[in-house]
């Protein structure tokens, strides 16, 4: 009976731990569908273009992608930290992309103040 | 049965954490270096919320047993919330820039549009003050014309006054070239009148008057004042030449006797006899005022009284006409 006891405590202790791990649990659809956006919104602010946020983002669709299969496969804990992750990665890239557009716009408007210097 | 084996393998990663024998995975030594780089760098300026949450998310990372898969997990996810921090900095650090390069860009735009706007400035000025030079020059011209006009009446004026003057002139030159030429004849006629009497009575020019002397026994009977009539036809002939004469010439007409006889009476017969020629010119249009009778008596013979020729010719009446 006590052994039981403990047994049901350590099984409780090591379900909540280690629940990642364990698959059966709800697949993880709105963190894909999240990951899926952030990647988009890389993706239209130029994230392909720009060679520092291009690496990232190849990582956040390589994670969803693999995400996808794991869900498929069930395993679902392991899924989600995939598109943890994979958020992550599609949020740097987008994060670069727009820090690389900024860099352009900077570039482009000290390029008209030069302009403006040599016009005079 | 599935619950036992779960429990087991919760109890190994229980005793894998307090083992720790690994060390750190090689995630969690990137995700410590992102995260120092992020605390560092310009992020903590940045994007200190960022790094903030970098810095949780490694702590829980650092919790998490050596080497576990959860803690390569955490590990990942800091290691991108410290890039996340970076490329956020970075963002906004490019932001400044490009707001630095706006203001820049206004700055100068300004200051062009203001250095234009002062050689525009200066250019209207400029423009402004050639405009009013030569409004100065337009008015100093105006005035000149105005004067050059004044002139041109005054000279037009002048002229036609000179011209007034030139035909007053010729006029009078022709006045007097005509008084001249009616003054001349005049003389003419007087000399010719003159010359004519010749034949009658003795004409002599002296230096200031003619002087023409009529015999008295061709003009009277002996004693007597009154005229004879031959005497009026000798006279009628002086009478034409004197009144050919200017007006301004004086005529004295002299009586004159010879020595025999009172000298009372010689003087008063030499008076009655001059102002009996004088009736009888002026009733011939001689101008009275012009002419007077004079009485010289015997006071002054041309002859010798103590011949009867000398006598003879001592009685006389002379007319002096001045020059």
């Amino acid at each position: 009976m006590q052994f039981r006891q403990v047994g049901v405590l350590l099984a409780t202790l090591g379900s909540v731990t280690l629940l990642p791990a364990c698959a059966g649990s709800q697949p993880p659809t709105n963190d894909l569908t999240q990951a899926k956006a952030t990647i988009r919104a890389a993706e239209e602010v130029g994230a392909d273009g720009a060679p520092s946020a291009s690496v990232y983002l190849k990582l956040a669709r390589d994670g969803a992608s693999r995400a996808e299969r794991l869900m498929e496969d069930d395993e679902n804990e392991t899924a989600r930290m995939v598109l943890a992750r994979a958020e992550m990665d599609a949020q740097v890239a987008l994060e670069l992309a727009r820090t690389a557009n900024e860099r352009g716009e900077a570039q482009e408007a000290w390029k008209k103040v030069e302009e403006l210097k040599e016009d005079n | 049965m599935a619950h036992r084996t779960l429990a087991f393998t919760g109890i190994a990663a229980a005793l894998l954490v307090a083992c720790g024998a690994t060390g750190p995975s090689e995630q969690l030594v990137k995700a410590r270096s992102a995260y120092d780089h992020s605390a560092n760098g310009a992020a903590a300026r940045y994007a200190p919320a960022r790094v903030l949450d970098a810095k949780q998310a490694l702590a829980e990372a650092e919790k998490a047993d050596d080497n576990s898969t959860e803690e390569k997990h955490l590990a990942y996810i800091a290691e991108r919330k410290a890039a996340l921090a970076d490329a956020e900095a970075e963002l906004k650090i490019q932001k400044e820039s490009a707001a630095d390069a706006d203001a820049e860009y206004q700055r100068l735009l300004k200051q062009q549009r203001a250095a234009a706007k002062a050689d525009l400035d200066r250019t209207r000025e400029a423009l402004r003050d050639t405009v009013d030079a030569l409004g100065t020059v337009r008015e100093d011209l105006k005035k000149k014309d105005a004067k050059v006009g004044e002139l041109e009446d005054k000279r037009e004026k002048l002229e036609a006054r000179k011209a007034e003057l030139e035909k007053t002139q010729a006029a009078l030159e022709s006045d007097l070239s005509a008084s001249e030429r009616a003054r001349k004849e005049a003389e003419e006629r007087a000399a010719a009148a003159l010359a004519s009497l010749d034949k009658l009575a003795n004409v002599k020019e002296e230096a200031r008057e003619t002087v023409i002397t009529l015999s008295g026994s061709v003009l009277f009977e002996t004693g007597k004042s009154a005229l004879l009539p031959i005497a009026k036809e000798r006279l009628n002939k002086v009478a034409n030449a004197l009144k050919e004469m200017d007006s301004s010439r004086k005529i004295v007409i002299e009586g004159h006797t010879d020595s025999r006889g009172a000298e009372k009476m010689n003087y008063k017969l030499s008076l009655d006899r001059a102002a009996s020629v004088r009736q009888y010119l002026v009733s011939q249009g001689v101008d009275p005022q012009q002419v007077q009778a004079e009485g010289k008596g015997e006071t002054s013979p041309i002859a010798d009284n103590s011949t009867p020729e000398g006598r003879a010719n001592n009685r006389r009446v002379e007319i002096h006409i001045s020059k």
